[in-house]
């Protein structure tokens, strides 16, 4: 063999060994920004399976829509489905919306529904929070009773860890 | 450069790509995390999950609307600011609007909720095949479609949602949104028990992509409704059952025990059994949608006429005369009533078993019906035939009850069995045509089904007949007829005529001038160029006699109803022609002195009285028919005494052809009453012409028709056998007479029937407490032509005689099971 090809075959085993080192460290080292999307992301993930649990078991109709319709302190009773099913460690905050729409000029306004006590933390707009996401959803009423069937609430619910 | 830096380098550079394609690589991997971390599936499955939220009360509120709006009305109400209005509640093209309104909304709002993931969100219209559940060719289009009142039924909305997030780089997300309840009863019942009084039957339910209902008992609900019995006989109306048990047998299946007992009926077609119900069931999003366990209503109409009919000539010779082979003018206007009686002349008809029993029309709106009737009795040839739907009422009049129409109603309203409200009792007749153009064609089927698409349309069907406002008048291919009344006393095109108030003058008689001064009576014309055949007089009680110099003038049939005619001749919501018949009602407690309201200028006081008789009367200008029955009620409040009493008064041939009464040849013939040594049905000593040297025919005992006719046409009036036995009771010499001005030396050509005969020196007395109905019928005739026998000069009537029975109690037609 002459000295050249060995030359050429050492270079070519130097890249190659250089490109696999590299690539395993990149498998082996999370990216720097993955641990904080990771950790949020379950947050919304949590939130958003939290939201549609409750409206597959008709938790709006029967919170929401029973309470406003008696008149009875029906925020804490949200914020009691709230607590028993998130874990303990989570803060939660939620809001209820009743969206208006307006067939003359178009126009969607929102009622705020709730006392703004739905929340395992008081002051939960001070605190501060490690991590958080605030997800928005639309619910539309299907269950009885009729008066209330066809309204659509407009609900947002963050989900945080304390600091 | 020494050897080997070249090969570093090249070392280097090689490392350096391969690191680009690693990190480019590497970016991607990062960017699949990104995407994963925003929770696409969620937000996607959120977005999803309330667009079929929104289609399901879209279609809930479509639904029951088109169900009972009064019934939800919390629900239906919330979208009336959309357009789903109590009036608009059956027009599912207004529902699906609102839907697509709604809808729209909601993606604002879905829009503004997701925004931070850049959603857009839409969905599009498309076609869905549920024809393998539903059994027959059906599709959802347009969003929401609804195919009910069958046994199997379905309330569906499909769309396909649409969705790209556009912040996470998410596009294309496609999703097919099926939202529904689909319904099949089992028309037969699995048990039942008439000592137990229960019946049970099978229902399936499934909901949205046919998935099995599982929530029926607990979050849904479900109504039996079965036909209401009283006096041994279904009344048309429905009634919730009671339901005893529900049990939930799997794949959507449940058992329902009910009381009552229902009894099964068969279907005349398939010999299928089924027991008359209605199913209707609801999901727990508000989706509704009624089943029936049967299709269709059938029954026959069987005629009762003679083919052959017998006479007796002027010799007293008996003859016989055959019907043509051809009768397309035998064609019955009959009417079902909601409450499932049948009528004709306003007559109940007999069933044939007498317990023949149909069930009651599914609940539902009035456009959803149709029928279908053969042409040669055959199942082959039926074919849909134009209907109309009518208001009827059984008031108590004078102490007697009558049923009398009111109106055309709503088509879109739903079909009301019956109402009793006030002491009056209300429901709605079908009236529909069953021609029988064959002679040997003896039975017609009639099926009456109903169209099961929500989206079924007002049906509108062209019609001979229209109403003209400005003229009050009807027309009819063969006649126009004005109704003169207080509203409307003049004839129209006789304003210029000259009115005489002196009974002297020739310019005095109201027939010559045409002014009635309110009195209520029907002027024939020719449709056409609209000349006046004639006036057609209901009713008239006793005569004025002046002295005009040294001879006597006597103005016959002085008292005659008095009012104003209700003239129904549309669907008046929609504007549409009343396709089958126009009629009019008269309903009055007044008679008018015509000669001294005349002579005293319309100078109503005296002259106008209201303690004679009551007057109530149906007429009918009927499409495709030669005949207008005039179906009339009485009633005397006061005994009074008079000089003649006349039941009926036709003037006029009836015929465009034969407008120029001064040349005319004219015939004329009546048949008699059993007295008087006459047969039933003789012609006495006519037919008798103006050639023969009358100018007036008069002749007694007059019976069911009197005719009069010229070269190729004429006109019969024909009375019930019924009324002519009461009237021959009526009057203590029994002298009824019949009178004819013979067309050719008179403007006018009338024939009349006097139940008291005038006399110049007799009175009669009619007792307070009289009372009577009666029908006339007017029927028009040609001599010649199809479905005419082709009689001419003396033996014209007989082309009338031969459709006579048709309006005789004894061979009305029969309602027949098949």
């Amino acid at each position: 063999m002459r000295h050249g090809q060995v030359r050429i075959i050492e270079l070519l085993l130097t890249a190659f060994m250089m490109a696999v080192t590299i690539i395993f460290v990149m498998n082996f080292t999370r990216p720097i920004k993955s641990i904080y999307i990771r950790e949020t992301s379950d947050l919304r993930r949590l939130a958003y399976n939290l939201l549609n649990d409750f409206a597959t078991a008709g938790v709006y109709e029967d919170v929401i829509v029973q309470g406003n319709l008696s008149g009875t302190n029906w925020e804490d009773e949200m914020r009691l489905v709230l607590s028993i099913s998130l874990p303990p460690e989570i803060l939660f905050k939620m809001e209820v919306y009743e969206l208006h729409f307006s067939p003359i000029t178009g126009d969607i306004t929102y009622i705020r529904l709730d006392n703004g006590r739905i929340t395992n933390l008081e002051n939960f707009d001070q605190e501060k929070l490690i991590e958080a996401e605030s997800v928005s959803y639309t619910y539309v009423i299907v269950g009885e009773p009729d008066k209330v069937r066809g309204t659509v609430l407009y609900i947002v619910l963050v989900l945080g860890f304390g600091g | 450069m020494r050897k080997g830096q070249i090969l570093v380098a090249t070392a280097l550079m090689i490392t350096v790509v391969i690191m680009a394609i690693v990190v480019s690589v590497y970016e991607a991997h990062v960017f699949f995390l990104k995407t994963r971390s925003i929770v696409v599936r969620e937000v996607i499955g959120s977005i999803t999950a309330d667009f079929e939220r929104a289609t399901a009360v879209v279609l809930a509120a479509a639904t029951r609307s088109y169900f009972n709006y009064s019934r939800f009305y919390d629900f239906c109400s919330r979208f009336s600011n959309l357009g789903l209005t109590y009036g608009a509640r059956h027009n599912f093209t207004i529902a699906r609007n609102v839907a697509k309104s709604y809808l729209q909304y909601w993606l604002v709002a879905a829009s503004k909720a997701y925004a931070s993931y850049g959603p857009q969100i839409k969905y599009d219209i498309g076609r869905l095949n549920i024809s393998k559940y539903l059994g027959r060719k059906r599709y959802i289009y347009n969003l929401v479609s609804g195919y009910w009142y069958y046994p199997t039924a379905a309330s569906v909305a499909y769309a396909k949602l649409r969705v790209n997030l556009t912040n996470a780089g998410f596009y294309g997300w496609e999703s097919d949104i099926v939202v529904g309840v689909f319904l099949k009863v089992y028309s037969q019942p699995i048990d039942s028990d008439p000592i137990e009084n229960y019946t049970k039957i099978t229902i399936n339910v499934r909901v949205d992509n046919n998935e099995s209902y599982s929530e029926l008992i607990t979050k849904g609900w479900v109504e039996i409704y079965y036909p209401e019995r009283k006096n041994g006989r279904w009344t048309g109306k429905w009634v919730k059952g009671k339901i005893e048990d529900i049990k939930y047998d799997g794949f959507g299946n449940y058992t329902i025990k009910f009381k009552p007992y229902v009894k099964t009926l068969e279907d005349s077609i398939t010999g299928k059994e089924y027991v008359p119900l209605l199913v209707v069931v609801s999901d727990h999003r508000g989706i509704i949608v009624e089943a029936l366990t049967y299709t269709r209503i059938v029954f026959k109409v069987s005629k009762k006429t003679p083919d052959q009919l017998i006479y007796y000539d002027y010799n007293g010779r008996k003859k016989t005369v055959t019907k043509p082979n051809q009768t397309p003018q035998e064609k019955y206007t009959i009417e079902f009533s909601s409450d499932l009686n049948f009528y004709w002349l306003n007559i109940e008809l007999g069933r044939d078993p007498a317990d023949f029993e149909l069930p009651p029309l599914p609940y539902m709106p009035i456009k959803q019906l149709m029928i279908n009737i053969s042409k040669d009795g055959t199942l082959q040839t039926l074919s849909e035939r134009p209907f109309q739907v009518e208001n009827w009422t059984r008031i108590t009049w004078n102490g007697e009850n009558i049923w009398i129409p009111y109106g055309l109603p709503d088509p879109t309203i739903d079909i009301v069995p019956y109402i009793v409200m006030g002491g009056k009792y209300y429901n709605m007749r079908f009236v529909f045509q069953v021609p029988f153009e064959s002679r040997n064609v003896r039975d017609q089927w009639v099926v009456i089904w109903w169209n099961d698409s929500l989206d079924a349309k007002i049906r509108t069907y062209s019609t001979k007949i229209w109403y003209d406002e400005s003229k009050r008048e009807v027309f009819h291919p063969l006649f126009g007829i004005e109704f003169l009344d207080l509203q409307h006393q003049r004839a129209w095109g006789f304003e210029s005529v000259p009115i005489s108030n002196n009974p002297c003058s020739s310019y005095f008689d109201p027939d010559y001038h045409l002014k009635y001064w309110g009195i209520a009576a029907l002027v024939i014309r020719d449709p056409v160029s609209g000349t006046v055949y004639g006036i057609y007089n209901l009713h008239g009680f006793d005569s004025w006699i002046v002295r005009c110099g040294r001879s006597y003038i006597a103005y016959l049939a002085r008292y005659r109803p008095y009012g104003t005619w209700k003239i129904y001749h549309n669907y008046s919501r929609f504007g549409i022609t009343a396709p089958i018949r126009i009629y009019a009602v008269l309903n009055t407690t007044l008679v008018g002195d015509i000669y001294r309201l005349t002579e005293s200028n319309g100078n109503t006081a005296g002259n106008v009285r209201d303690d004679y008789y009551h007057f109530l009367a149906i007429v009918e200008i009927i499409n495709g028919t030669n005949y207008v029955p005039i179906i009339s009620y009485v009633y005397w409040t006061n005994t009074r005494t008079g000089r003649g009493y006349w039941v009926a008064q036709a003037s006029g041939a009836a015929s465009s052809t034969i407008p120029n009464w001064q040349s005319t040849f004219g015939w004329f013939t009546y048949l008699t009453y059993r007295e008087g040594g006459y047969q039933e049905n003789s012609t006495d000593d006519t037919p008798v012409s103006s050639s023969m040297g009358y100018n007036v025919y008069e002749s007694y005992y007059p019976g069911i028709m009197v005719s009069q006719w010229g070269d190729d046409a004429g006109k019969s009036l024909i009375f019930n056998k019924a009324i002519l036995d009461y009237w021959y009771s009526l009057n203590p010499y029994r002298n009824l007479k019949t009178a004819s001005y013979m067309c050719g030396s008179v403007p006018l050509c009338s024939a009349d029937f006097q139940v008291f005969p005038f006399d110049w020196y007799d009175t009669y007395t009619i007792g307070a407490g009289t009372r009577f109905s009666y029908w006339s019928v007017y029927f028009v005739y040609d001599l010649t032509g199809p479905g005419w026998r082709g009689d001419t000069d003396e033996n014209g009537w007989r082309n009338s005689y031969v459709y006579a029975p048709m309006f005789l109690e004894e061979y009305s037609p029969v309602i027949k099971k098949p």
